[in-house]
């Protein structure tokens, strides 16, 4: 798994820290999102999902192993 | 749609006897279909969106505004809204973007989690107050009140000695039995009440969110001394009315499902779900979020036109089948966290980790200390609070 995220779009509700904490993180300088794992392990691909999907303006990408 | 005296029935308020459920009819709604015209305040129509997918879209369109003074926009009061100064809530981008990230740090995660402790000691002054009082106490003045406006004043850095003219003014602006008159001078009000704290802050600024506007924002001609102090009176407002009223709602939903409560109080790691839960299931905000179309847009099947009203009732997607297995049942150990209860799209609640965290604190504290807690008067003689933007409870007496 791959995630990307488009950060121009992020609006910092925190979602994505609240659904993978061990994926994402906010800046502590503007509270914005910071990916810490791009490409994390297996045991996060479904909090990682829940943060794409919960995520309020679909900031995050996910491309999903083939 | 600008065409006056529309005969299209308009969003219902009244909740009849089922206090804790969204009127009847938006369930009938719903089933019909995701799209249907309604009558707003002024005697136009608007569109109201039914189902949760269509909010959704509708919420994360950028082609769909804010701006509250665009023609068509469909406001929940007969006159013309005013706009106050710093109310991000009805900004669009770019200068909405540019306003909302001054505030994102402040309500970040962690800078919330680093006031967790805080908000337990204000949670346990305001326990031990109710303790010594005369019952019944009436919950809803004595702790869900005047535990969320003291945290938004420590999170904002304002003494809470004026939270009485900050508690009137907040039920007044959202109360739509007032005309937008009433509620434009309860919103600037504040703000101007406010001032004086910025202007303390850029003489001695601290650790708090108005300094860090101030030094960050203000010095630099990002922002002036009215809109921080608009922005401020927002946050206040905001964060008094929406937790308070969560807070005694759910108190009356918990006290409905002693099972469920038992779980709560006993089974620390269900809080957080259950948080969740209270807050799809109770979905405080129930006139509809409401947006104005700046460009023909397809939703639902329809053609919504430039310049069309749309009004978008949360509470009735957080109980969208489609959306949520029993939608009417409460279920602290459902999955509920893509609840709509803070909006969605660039405009979703700002403050929505401190108001969980709040909740988090302050349910388990309160059954805590009173484990026999329970309504001192039948539910019939509760009073509900239907006309205002934020749904609640007028006043809650409970005993132990
Ligand atoms: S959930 Fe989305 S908008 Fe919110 S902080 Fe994460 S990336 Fe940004």
């Amino acid at each position: 798994m791959k995630i990307e995220i488009d950060e121009e779009k992020c609006c910092g509700a925190g979602q994505c820290v609240m659904a993978a904490p061990e994926v994402f993180d906010q800046r502590e300088e503007d509270g914005l999102v910071l990916v810490l794992d791009a490409a994390p392990p297996q045991s996060q691909y479904e909090a990682v999902r829940q943060a794409a999907k919960l995520c309020p303006t679909a900031v995050i990408r996910v491309a999903e192993d083939d | 749609m600008t065409d006056t005296h529309s005969t299209a029935p308009s969003l219902p308020f009244h909740r009849g006897d089922a206090p804790l459920d969204p009127p009847a009819a938006l369930a009938e709604w719903r089933a019909e279909g995701p799209i249907r015209r309604v009558t707003v305040a002024n005697g136009n129509t608007a569109w109201l969106v039914t189902r949760y997918d269509e909010m959704r879209e509708v919420l994360g369109d950028p082609r769909m505004s804010s701006d509250v003074t665009k023609p068509g926009f469909p406001s929940p009061r007969a006159e013309e809204p005013k706009v106050s100064l710093g109310n991000f809530t009805q900004m669009d981008p770019p200068r909405y973007g540019v306003v909302r990230r001054t505030l994102t740090r402040t309500f970040m995660v962690k800078n919330i989690e680093r006031l967790r402790p805080r908000m337990v000691e204000m949670t346990n002054d305001l326990l031990d107050a109710m303790e010594k009082m005369p019952r019944p106490v009436d919950l809803h003045a004595h702790f869900a009140r005047p535990l969320p406006s003291h945290i938004i004043c420590e999170v904002l850095g304002i003494p809470h000695a004026d939270r009485a003219l900050f508690q009137a003014n907040a039920a007044t602006i959202g109360d739509m039995s007032k005309t937008e008159g009433v509620a434009f001078s309860a919103r600037t009000g504040i703000a101007e009440y406010l001032v004086q704290f910025v202007e303390e802050k850029d003489r001695n600024p601290g650790d708090d969110m108005l300094s860090d506007l101030v030094v960050n924002r203000m010095r630099t001609g990002e922002l002036s001394k009215e809109e921080i102090a608009g922005m401020a009176a927002l946050l206040v407002i905001n964060g008094h009315e929406s937790s308070a009223s969560m807070i005694g709602l759910s108190v009356i939903t918990l006290l409905r499902h002693p099972e469920q409560l038992h779980r709560f109080v006993t089974e620390p790691e269900v809080v957080p779900g259950a948080i969740e839960e209270l807050l799809r299931y109770l979905s405080i905000v129930h006139v509809g979020l409401r947006r104005v179309a700046t460009a023909d847009v397809e939703i639902g099947g329809v053609t919504v036109r430039k310049g069309e009203g749309l009004i978008i009732p949360i509470h009735s997607a957080n109980r969208d089948p489609d959306a949520f297995d029993a939608p009417d049942q409460f279920d602290i150990t459902r999955e509920s966290r893509h609840h709509m209860a803070f909006g969605h799209g660039l405009h979703q609640c700002i403050a929505q980790y401190m108001a969980r965290v709040e909740l988090q604190i302050a349910l388990p504290a309160l059954f805590h200390r009173f484990p026999d807690l329970r309504l001192a008067a039948p539910l019939e003689e509760i009073s509900f609070r239907e006309d205002n933007v934020v749904y609640s409870v007028h006043g809650l007496p409970v005993t132990w």
